[in-house]
């Protein structure tokens, strides 16, 4: 039997390639031993791979860059073997906030629309909005961010900033302790099926084609272990192909509701299909585009460039990352090597 | 050391092992100002007391909000100390504690293993804080040697001079005055600023 590696993933619908890897026999048929760790936040992912507690984990797809330049954490060269989905994020807002917006936007649903009207109502409100994400690191953050700033509002001075867990959002929400967050799934169509909240904007309908989560060594592991490298990319690419043949969500909302996944949470999904919205165009979370799977270069200088205008990143810094550190935390070599021979169908 | 001075603020939701943490950190001259077992409203909760060192397991998925926090303010960093359960050895306590900011307390109640890592947690918080005082300083004289600069400037062209005799000046006028040569300069671009 082969060494175990133990992997981390947090519970989003998002860690599905990892699951489905593990379940479907994938990462055994690559001749690989995989346990799959349950993990409660993204700090502590990347504290345990930086302490060997982990092999490898799903990540959000700036944390390897992040960790890579020590922002927020000691530095910790890490590396994005593949990127694993898109489109899997959504602005939410709780329902009276939405209902203010929709009104002030006379009826009109799309993210502009009611951008403008949450900058025409930043002087009626009385106070500051407040907004939540999970980590200062993460495409949701700048998404939410992006949103705000093409609405003529700034970020930085006219919002009140909260972080909270992605599963205390919607209480958060219906507790009108905020006004809304961006998060990934299934934390936005909960909040729709639950009745505290409306989706304002999917993260398709704003940033199309970034990856949102990658599968993430640090880079001295991927040194020692090429080969577990280039099977857990096969393994995973492999699982990411299967998800978008899977034609019943429903089988693969199954899988994912196994505990120790995301289990009882997924149940409202389950019971009632996972579909929604009012007004708001449905997520397409997606798993499978080569293009989007190679992780490459320009998605990390797109990264670049929201951590810049986050304030979370010096210019120097920039430079530095954009010159040197993208092609060794985005490996598309390793990638496209340990992918030639397969290439499944798009 | 002095302990006494740094409030620890320890988030557990496991009550036992919050306790005995406590009673240890007490007979060890630390002052704990604060356990929560639930994080709701962590973020308002943590700028209001404002503690020195917030303990928090490994596990809690608050800690994503922790680290939320100190990238937002950054003028108030509070190391953050975790400790985990079994899963960690010694070696990766080792490990973990050489990693820099964070520190692990396995099986933690253990009076003999906590001081050193808290120890060693305050050492981290104090050299963390004189690096971010010398670059505060060296900032700050990067901006008088700015003033400096464009003091003697104004000075040459307003007493057509040269940059020797603008620097003596300067220099005379702080020590006449007993200030700084920042705080001269500074007065000096005030002042001829104003008359042209």
């Amino acid at each position: 039997m082969a060494e175990q590696l133990k992997l981390g993933f947090v519970p989003l619908l998002d860690c599905a390639p990892l699951v489905v890897a593990r379940e479907q026999g994938l990462f055994r048929e690559q001749g690989l031993n995989v346990v799959l760790s349950r993990e409660a936040s993204w700090s502590s992912i990347r504290d345990k791979l930086n302490y060997g507690l982990l092999d490898g984990a799903q990540m959000l797809a700036p944390m390897p860059l992040a960790a890579t330049l020590g922002l927020g954490s000691p530095a910790l060269p890490s590396c994005s073997l593949m990127s694993l989905s898109r489109n899997g994020n959504a602005i939410t807002c709780s329902v009276p906030f939405y209902q203010r917006l929709y009104e002030q936007a006379d009826g009109e649903t799309s993210p502009t629309a009611l951008g403008s009207a949450l900058r025409q109502q930043l002087s009626q409100l009385g106070r500051k909005p407040v907004f939540a994400t999970v980590y200062p690191y993460s495409n949701h953050h700048y998404l939410l961010r992006d949103w705000l700033s093409r609405s003529g509002i700034n970020p930085d001075t006219e919002i009140d900033w909260r972080a909270i867990p992605p599963a205390q959002m919607i209480t958060a929400l219906a507790q009108r302790r905020i006004d809304g967050y961006c998060v990934g799934e299934p934390w936005n169509s909960l909040a729709v099926l639950q009745g505290h909240g409306l989706i304002v904007a999917p993260g398709q309908q704003l940033c199309p084609e970034v990856p949102e989560k990658v599968f993430a060594v640090t880079q001295a592991w991927a040194e020692q272990h090429p080969e577990s490298c280039a099977a857990l990319i096969r393994a995973l690419y492999q699982a990411c192909h299967w998800i978008s043949q899977c034609r019943d969500k429903q089988a693969l909302l199954e899988l994912l509701a196994l505990p120790p996944y995301l289990d009882h949470s997924l149940l409202p999904l389950l019971e009632t299909g996972y579909q929604h919205h009012w007004g708001s165009a449905p997520l397409h979370q997606q798993f499978f585009d080569p293009q989007m799977n190679a992780p490459s270069p320009l998605q990390g200088q797109w990264l670049v460039r929201q951590m810049l205008a986050a304030g979370q990143l010096s210019a120097a810094d920039a430079e530095l990352a954009n010159r040197r550190l993208l092609p060794q935390v985005f490996r598309i070599d390793l990638f496209e090597q340990a992918t030639r021979a397969m290439m499944p169908q798009a | 050391m002095t302990q006494s001075s740094l409030d620890i603020l320890l988030i557990d939701d496991e009550p036992q092992r919050a306790e005995a943490l406590i009673g240890t950190l007490r007979t060890q001259g630390y002052r704990v100002i604060e356990h929560l077992c639930s994080t709701e409203g962590l973020s308002g909760h943590v700028d209001r007391i404002r503690p020195d060192i917030i303990l928090i397991d490994m596990d809690n998925p608050d800690r994503d909000t922790l680290e939320s926090m100190s990238a937002v303010h950054r003028d108030h960093p509070r190391p953050v100390v975790f400790f985990a359960e079994a899963e960690s050895d010694s070696q990766t306590i080792k490990a973990a504690i050489q990693a820099g900011v964070s520190a692990y307390i396995a099986d933690g109640l253990k009076p003999d293993r906590i001081r050193p890592i808290i120890d060693s947690a305050i050492a981290q918080f104090e050299t963390y804080h004189s690096l971010r005082r010398e670059l505060e300083q060296t900032r700050t004289e990067l901006a008088g040697r700015k003033q400096i600069d464009r003091a003697k400037a104004l000075l040459m062209k307003h007493q057509s001079c040269d940059e020797d005799q603008a620097y003596r000046t300067l220099r005379k006028l702080a020590m006449d005055r007993n200030q700084k040569l920042g705080v001269v300069a500074a007065d000096v671009i005030k002042v001829l600023e104003a008359l042209a």
